[in-house]
Order: C-alpha cells, then structure tokens, then sequence
C-alpha cells in the first residue's frame, strides 16, 4: 500500500491514529526530555567539579588515631614540604604532586585592605586545581620558588577589592610587612566545591616563601593527581604508606591523614546519575510501551476493516509474506510519524530551557548521540513489535473467508 | 490439451461438530480454449469449486491439476504466483479496491508482478478502452455503475493474460442488458484462447458456453 493510500486511509479514522500518535509521541517525548535534562544537570556537575581540578586528590595531615610504635594516638601529623617534594620518586604512578600551606591574613594595596586566604604552592598546583591566569599574567614558577621570590597570584575577586577595574599585574602588595609582586589574576571560573574558600577569594605565593615570609614548617595539605586515570586508590596507598613511614604513623590509619579523592568521587556521580538516567529513561520506556499497545490495537482495526481488501489482495496473486511487510511497513511509518511528533516537542523544550537563565542551575540539557540511537532502536522495536502481531493475522487471513467479508 | 484436471476432489468445511461437504468427489476434465458454463442450485458447490480452480482454495481430498502441475505440494507462496499469472477471478460482488482509480485496479495484478508503473499504466488504458470505459480511467468505484464497475474488474482479470478465466455469478448484480453486455466481453477473451468457467443461473446464457456442467449437493450430475 502506497503512502497516498495510507494517508487516505488513516484520515477515515482521524481521532483514533491522532490519539496513538500522540500516545506514541508521548513517550518518545518522555525519553528524550528525562534523559537529555539528566544529561546536562550531569556534564554541568562535571564541569564544575573539573573546575576544582580534573581527577585530584586532597590529602589533609590530622591527629593520629592508632597506637604506633610505642606512641600514643592523638599525634599530630606532621609534613614538610621537602618531605612532599621526595614524594614522587617513592610513589611509582604519582604524576603530579604539590603541598599546600594555608593562612589566613590581611593583604594591603596601599590604603585598601582584604582579608584572604593566602596558599603556599609548587608550581604544579596550576595546572592540579586548573588556575588559570589571565594573559599578561603568569603563575609561581620554579624559579620563583627557588629564590622564594615574594610574588603573588590573586583570586579574580580579591583582584576586584585591591585595585577595581585596574589591572593588577605589576603592582605591588603588603603582606605581614613584606612587598608582593602581582604577577597574576585568576581567571574567573566555575566551581562547586572547595575547601577553605573558593579560588577567586584567595592568593597563592611559592610555598618556599611562604614557609619564610611565617615561619610556618609543616604543610596543611597536598594535591596529587594519578598518571593513569583509575589507579587513584592505588597510589593514595603507596603515598600514604611513604609518609606513615618518614612520620611514623600506622599506614593503616586512616584518619592520620585524610584523603578527599575527586576521581572516586566523579566516579560515584556518574554511577548516580547512570542509576537515574535509567529509571527515568526505564520509566519512559513503558509510557512508550503503552504507546505500543495503542499503535498494535489502531493496526488490529485497520486489519479487521481491510479484511475484504486483503481478501482481493490475495485472489489477485499478492503473496502473504508481502500482505505481513505491507502491515508492518504501516506500522512502522505510523510509529515514525509519532517519534517526530514527540521528538519535536521534546526537542522545542529542550532547545527552548537551552536558552533560559535556568541553565545556571541544572545545566544544558541536550540529546546525546548514544541517547539518540537508543531513542530511535527503540521506537524501531516498538513499532515492530506493535506491527507483528496484527501484521500475522493479515498474512494468515483465509482469501475464501476475506473475501466472504 | 489438458487445462483443469481434477479427480475425485472433495471440500468440506467442519462446522462445530457437523462435517459439511462442499464438493463430494468431483472429477472434471477441462481443456486449454474450453467455455464451460457451470449450473446448479444454490449450496451446490459451485463457488467452492471455483475456488479450488483458482487456487483460492485447497481441497480436503483429491488430486487437482492445473496446466499440469499438481497444486497440492505447493505452499502459500506459489499459490499467490499462480493465481496472480494464470487465473483471472471476475466475482458477483466486483471486489474492486475502493480507494483505487478504475486504472489503478486494472494495474494492481500487473503491480503484483513487478510490472512497471509506465508499462501497467498504458496496458491498463489499453483495457479500459476495450471496455468501453476509455473516459473512465480516474474514477473510483464508487463513481461508476454495476455494469462499470463489473467491466472494470474483467479488465482486471485479464490484465495479466491469464490462461484461465473464472467469473462467478458475473452477472448475478446486474441488470440483464449489462450481464449480457460483460458475458460478450468475456467471450471476446474465449475467443482469443483464454479458457473461461463461468457460474450462472441464466440458461439462456449458459447455452452459449461450448459446455454445460450441472453440479448438485456437490457433485458433478451432468456433464455431457
Ligand atoms: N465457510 C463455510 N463454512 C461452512 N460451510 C460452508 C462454507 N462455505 C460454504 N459452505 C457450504 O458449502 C456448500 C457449498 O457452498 P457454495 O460453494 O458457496 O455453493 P454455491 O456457490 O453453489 O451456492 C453449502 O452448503 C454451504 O453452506
Ligand atoms: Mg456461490
């Protein structure tokens, strides 16, 4: 049966194919709205964690909690920097390491004065908590920490408090009596999570300067990152153990130093969201199911009202094999038209949330392409399924009995 | 030459528990070219015979022949092959497909085949015009008379010079002076070669068949 026919056909029956459209549509619409909304609430998670540092690990020197060797628990854990900087040549698979010193003081340009949080780090903390500097600017580098230069990188906020819409770069700052040397600003970014405050609240300076301009000698906390994504907990082991043994703690206590691994932590989100995805996207697919039902019951009339048609179809040399393709074809362009239709409407409010200041806040949402695929394999399925069964009872149709209809 | 050879065929239907027999021990022996008309009353078996003749039908026992080749072995498949090369069916009820234009009817068995659309287009126009319905060709059958419509279908049945014609009860819808009208166009096929099995209740119609045979309570009572 040609398209024309179809369409002519399916126009004597109007309410009843617009009623299984939209039930098919609906469904189609319920998979592609739960999923692409699950999809961007989840890349904007993402993003934001990376924002602290793609796939970093914290670790924080606390009080010991098990005896050890004689000692008492209740020790504090004691590192220094040096101690970090060995780091990397005893723990095989460490790719980058920084310890991190953490004050909290007053910072003066001039006659205007903030209260930040003042980081002592390597070099490599860049590129582990992604600070970016703006151009024209640069971050701690090895010479800076060599000499224990006394630059500073400023938060983009605490840029904003010290010198406005000024640029920075180039001026000069107190801190605990000692001349600072912006050499770099923050550029501003996204982030959701942190500790002591967010990156544009604080400054870094070398950790070496840090450690003269206080007097401080033990580091607060170190960022690491694994060479390979996944082996992680691996290496958070291998450090821990190294820094049981040079600070003589059991390298089976936990809370002697406390690790905030991120790449554990993405892991357990996208398991989440998987986990809602699919009892959003499962809850979907039975709307669509239903729909099915709706598009087998439309085709079982259309069969039972064709009876007589088939009958002649038959006498007239058609082969069953082709009468069963003629049903299931109708009942796949049926269930096309339906996937469009929902499609369509999803897709409106998809783009359509896409451009609203909600985005801030659940993110993006968007289509992907694997959700696509599995969108359309599943609305091939269902249409096959809800074409088969009617689709055999015309194929089946006795001519004799058709005709007599 | 042989072109229907049927011997001692029977159909019967089962209704609930009463075996109703249609045909009981038919043996008929029709050649290639034969207009054989086909009387009886009404319940004989007529149309059931009809339809084991063209393939629409199997019998329940028996050996059916058709152009030589035993029908019973073959599947559902081949069946719709013979009947769409070697059987044109004209019913009393026309049987046209109501969405379809006059033409697209007569081009269905040629669609069937795999026939282009430009060569069953010009052979369609071709029949319709012999018909006498050259003006009718984008009609559909709701826009055209008994007689039309019955025309139409004997363009359809034809369409894809099948050896064998078989027209039950064609008349039976019909005014007289159209009946007489679409058995003079189903002659003209007899005349061409095409061997033509025709059910009636008209005598006057029958007695221009070559071949009368008489069926009663499913068989065969006179076949001279
Ligand atoms: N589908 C059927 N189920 C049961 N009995 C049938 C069926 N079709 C035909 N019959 C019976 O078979 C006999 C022959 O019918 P038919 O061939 O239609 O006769 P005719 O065409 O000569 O009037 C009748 O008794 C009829 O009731
Ligand atoms: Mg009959």
């Amino acid at each position: 049966m040609s398209m024309r026919e179809l369409v002519a056909a399916l126009r004597e029956e109007k309410g009843r194919t617009l009623g299984t459209l939209l039930g098919l549509g609906w469904g189609i619409f319920a998979i592609l709205v739960m999923v692409s909304f699950g999809t961007g609430l989840e890349e904007l998670l993402q993003h934001k964690a990376a924002n602290l540092g793609p796939g970093i690990a914290i670790a924080f020197p606390r009080r010991t909690v098990l005896p050890h060797e004689g000692w008492e628990p209740g020790r504090p854990v004691l590192i220094r920097r040096e101690q970090v900087e060995s780091l990397p040549a005893q723990v095989a698979g460490l790719a980058s390491i920084s310890p991190e010193f953490i004050t909290f003081d007053r910072l003066w340009a001039g006659d205007r004065v903030v209260r930040v949080t003042i980081s002592g780090v390597a070099p490599a903390y860049a590129a582990l908590r992604t600070w970016r500097v703006e151009s024209g600017g640069r971050f701690v580098n090895d010479v800076d920490a060599a000499e224990r230069r006394r630059v500073v990188v400023l938060g983009n906020r605490v840029k904003d408090l010290l010198f406005g819409r000024e640029p920075a770069v180039g001026r000069w700052l107190q801190l605990r009596g000692n001349r600072f040397l912006v050499i770099g600003v923050l550029a501003p970014k996204l982030q959701d999570s942190s500790y002591s405050s967010e990156d544009q609240d604080r400054v870094c300076i070398p950790a070496t300067t840090f450690e003269e301009v206080t007097g401080d000698r033990f580091v607060d906390a170190l960022v690491y990152r694994a060479g390979a994504p996944g082996n992680q907990a691996q290496i958070t082991r291998r450090l821990r153990e190294a820094l049981a043994r040079s600070c003589g703690f059991s390298p089976r206590d936990e809370a002697a130093l406390q690790v905030w691994d991120t790449a554990a932590e993405a892991r357990m989100r996208s398991y989440t969201f998987l986990g809602l995805n699919l009892m959003l996207g499962g809850s979907a697919v039975m709307t669509l199911m239903v729909g099915g039902v709706g598009v087998a019951n439309l085709m079982f009339i259309r069969v039972r009202k064709r009876t007589r048609e088939i009958g002649i179809l038959l006498a007239l040399g058609a082969r069953p094999r082709s009468i069963l393709r003629g049903v299931l074809g109708e009942t796949l362009v049926l269930s096309a038209a339906g996937g469009l239709l929902g499609a369509g409407a999803a897709m409106l409010v998809i783009v359509g949330v896409g451009v609203t200041p909600l985005i801030e806040d659940i993110g993006v949402p968007r289509v992907s392409l694997p959700t696509a695929a599995v969108t359309v394999g599943l609305l091939g399925g269902v249409g096959l399924l809800a074409g088969w069964f009617p689709a055999r009872r015309a194929a089946g149709l006795d001519p004799v009995q058709a005709l007599t209809e | 030459m042989t072109m229907i050879q049927l011997d001692q065929v029977s159909r019967h239907y089962v209704n609930g528990t009463r075996r109703v027999p249609a045909l009981s021990g038919v043996s008929l022996k029709i050649d290639g070219g034969e207009y054989v008309a086909l009387l009886g009353p009404s319940g004989s078996g007529k149309s059931t015979l009809m339809h084991v003749i063209g393939c629409l039908d199997r019998p329940t026992a028996g050996v059916y022949q058709l152009d030589g080749v035993d029908v019973a072995g073959l599947d559902s498949g081949s069946l719709a092959a013979i009947r769409n090369r070697k059987i044109g069916f004209v019913f009393q009820r026309f049987h046209l497909m109501s969405r379809l234009s006059a033409w697209e009817n007569v081009a269905l068995p040629m669609r069937l085949a795999g026939m282009g659309l430009a060569g069953r287009k010009a052979r369609a126009a071709a029949l319709l015009e012999r018909m006498g319905l050259a003006d009718r060709q984008d009609h559909r059958p709701h826009q055209l008379s008994g007689g039309e419509q019955q025309r139409v279908a004997v363009a359809r049945a034809v369409a894809n010079r099948p050896p064998v014609i078989l027209a039950d009860e064609p008349t039976g819808n019909l005014d007289s002076q159209s009946g007489a009208a679409i058995v003079r166009l189903l002659e003209e096929f007899v005349a061409e070669g095409h061997t033509l099995v025709m059910v009636t209740h008209d005598l006057a119609l029958s007695r221009r068949a070559g071949r009368i045979v008489r069926l009663k309570d499913g068989c065969v009572v006179r076949d001279p």
